[in-house]
This record gives structure tokens, C-alpha cells and sequence, in this order.
């Protein structure tokens, strides 16, 4: 049973998909490509991924229509944002819909890989919460504040603090 | 007391994950950002029962630190575990030459990061001394 993350990307670039499929070679993360919304809305028929990557700007429609889509087919999951400017309508919206996070293109390894990485830690805390609470009844626990500890401290991190001193590509 | 590890490691969002996974399990935590500043924190702030380092760094990378670590006399038996975005078989080749206890690709599954902690802490019973 392989324990990569599954990663699901929509975005109609080619360039970004060779990135990323570049980086599942070396990496823990298995990445499934989606070249268009309706793509993306299938893939995520028929699987799980634990992370969502969406561009701000499909071919078929916006990435704030493909969150809100997504998002009733897959809750579970966890999502991020994709853009080319820090100033972007549909990213705003997006992180305001429930978004977890951004990233900027062209992507960069570190920055791609602390976004998966703090979307696993996340849903390790909150795995770790909702046992904790069902354990206890629903009682808050020294384990459980724990928990809420670790998911608040991870769900706060900003990823695109990732330093890209060193090239990783 | 609590074990002690030591995370070496450039990504600040990386070294926070990292450390909030650890102190959940009730490890404490040191963290440095380079090859360069973990080497003085081990030297500072010895005794650690575990180091994690990336591989990839500026100044001083992983391999590079690996390599002073085993070449010191105090600090040479320490468990050291790679944390890499690099994940072929040459890389991991390359991590054990240089010194390496086990690697790790990330992205690292919480549960699996604590697995080998605990699994490498059982090994290295004894605190290295200072």
C-alpha cells in the first residue's frame, strides 16, 4: 500500500503538471492531473485526494467555481489556491469559500512541498481530535487541548514563508 | 525528561511541522536552519538523542553535516535521519554513505515520522554523553 500523498491538480498549464509530475519522481506524493475543471470534477469522482490544487484561471471556468464544486464532492479535502499575483478577485474569494492556502506560480519545491506537508500534519491533529473527544465523550482532555494546540499552530502556518535560499529543482 | 531532538532543516514551515509533530508526542524540540547552525547548536546544546536534517541547504547541507557529525568524537554516535525532498536510490545511497541512521522523503506522514523515532530511539537506549 503506498502511503504517498494523493494530490490532485487542475490547472490548464502544462508547464506547472511537468513541475509537479517532475517532483512526484523524487518525492512522496502521487499527483493526479486535471487540464480543466469538468477534468477535475471527475478525477475527484472517483478517488480521494487528501490535497487540492486549483489555478485561479481554468479554461472552462474559474477557480472559485471548480473550489465550490469540488468541495461538495470531496469535504475531506483540503485546498489550495494557485495564482499568478498576490492580487487576484478569484484568489480572495477562493481562501474566503474555505481555501487553506496559496501558492504562487511558477511553483517552487519547497514552497509546493510545506503546503502537502502541512496539509498531512492538519489532518493528523484533527484525526488526533476528533479520537481524543471520542474517547472522552466529547469532554476536553489534556490530550485533546493538545491536539487543538497542534491543528490551531498548523492550520495558522504560513507556508509561503518556505526560504527558496537553495535551488531544489 | 524529555527526549531531545534536534531539526535541521531550511524550510521554516517545514521545521515548524516538523517540531509541532514531535512536541505533540512529547519530544522536545531544537531547531536550526542550516548545516552550519545545527552543528553549533550541537555543540551548544548537547546532549540530543536525535537529529533530523534536510539535505538540500545553504551554507552547509545535509550530507556535508553528516559527515563532521560521524567524524566527531563526542557527537559521532548520535542517530541521524534524513529529511528530504530527495527521494531517488542514489540520494538515499548518497544520505547513507554520508553517515545517515535512515531517510525519510517528504512529505513525512505524521504517524510514520513518530514510528521511527520511537523504533530508532529503542535502538540508541543510552544518551550519547557530552
Amino acid at each position: 500500500m503506498s502511503h504517498d500523498t494523493q494530490v490532485l491538480l487542475l490547472d490548464d498549464d502544462d508547464a506547472v503538471h511537468r513541475f509537479f509530475q517532475d517532483a512526484a519522481t523524487r518525492c512522496n506524493i502521487q499527483v493526479t492531473s486535471a487540464h480543466c475543471g469538468r477534468e477535475g470534477l471527475a478525477a475527484c469522482e472517483r478517488m480521494y485526494y487528501s490535497l487540492i490544487i486549483i489555478a485561479t484561471t481554468l479554461s472552462d471556468m474559474d477557480g472559485l467555481a471548480a473550489l465550490l464544486a469540488l468541495q461538495k464532492i470531496a469535504p475531506q479535502s483540503r485546498y489550495i489556491m494557485m495564482t499568478n499575483t498576490p492580487v487576484d478577485a478569484v484568489l480572495r474569494k477562493a481562501i474566503a469559500a474555505g481555501a487553506a492556502g496559496t501558492l504562487f506560480k511558477p511553483p517552487d519545491l519547497d514552497q509546493v512541498m510545506a503546503a502537502v506537508q502541512k496539509s498531512e500534519v492538519v489532518r493528523y491533529f484533527a484525526e488526533a481530535l476528533e479520537n481524543a473527544l471520542y474517547r472522552s465523550g466529547g469532554r476536553t482532555t489534556k490530550e485533546s487541548r493538545k491536539a487543538k494546540q497542534g491543528l490551531q499552530h498548523a492550520e495558522q502556518l504560513e507556508c509561503s514563508d518556505a526560504q527558496h535560499t537553495t535551488p531544489k529543482t | 525528561m524529555n527526549k531531545r531532538i534536534l531539526v535541521v532543516d531550511d524550510s521554516p514551515a517545514i521545521r515548524k511541522l516538523v517540531s509541532f509533530t514531535l512536541e505533540f508526542a512529547g519530544y522536545e524540540v531544537t531547531m536550526a536552519e542550516d548545516g552550519v547552525k545545527g552543528l553549533q547548536r550541537l555543540q551548544a546544546e548537547a546532549p540530543f538523542d536525535l537529529v533530523f536534517v534536510d539535505i538540500i541547504m545553504p551554507n552547509m547541507g545535509g550530507l556535508e553535516f553528516m559527515q563532521k557529525v560521524r567524524a566527531d568524537a563526542t557527537h559521532g554516535a548520535l542517530p541521524l535521519v534524513v529529511l528530504s525532498t530527495e527521494g531517488r536510490d542514489e540520494d538515499i545511497q548518497n544520505g547513507t554513505n554520508a553517515g545517515a541512521t535512515s531517510y525519510l522523503v517528504k512529505p513525512f506522514q505524521p504517524p510514520a515520522l513518530l514510528a521511527k523515532v520511537k523504533e530508532i530511539m529503542a535502538e540508541h537506549q543510552p544518551k550519547e554523553s557530552v
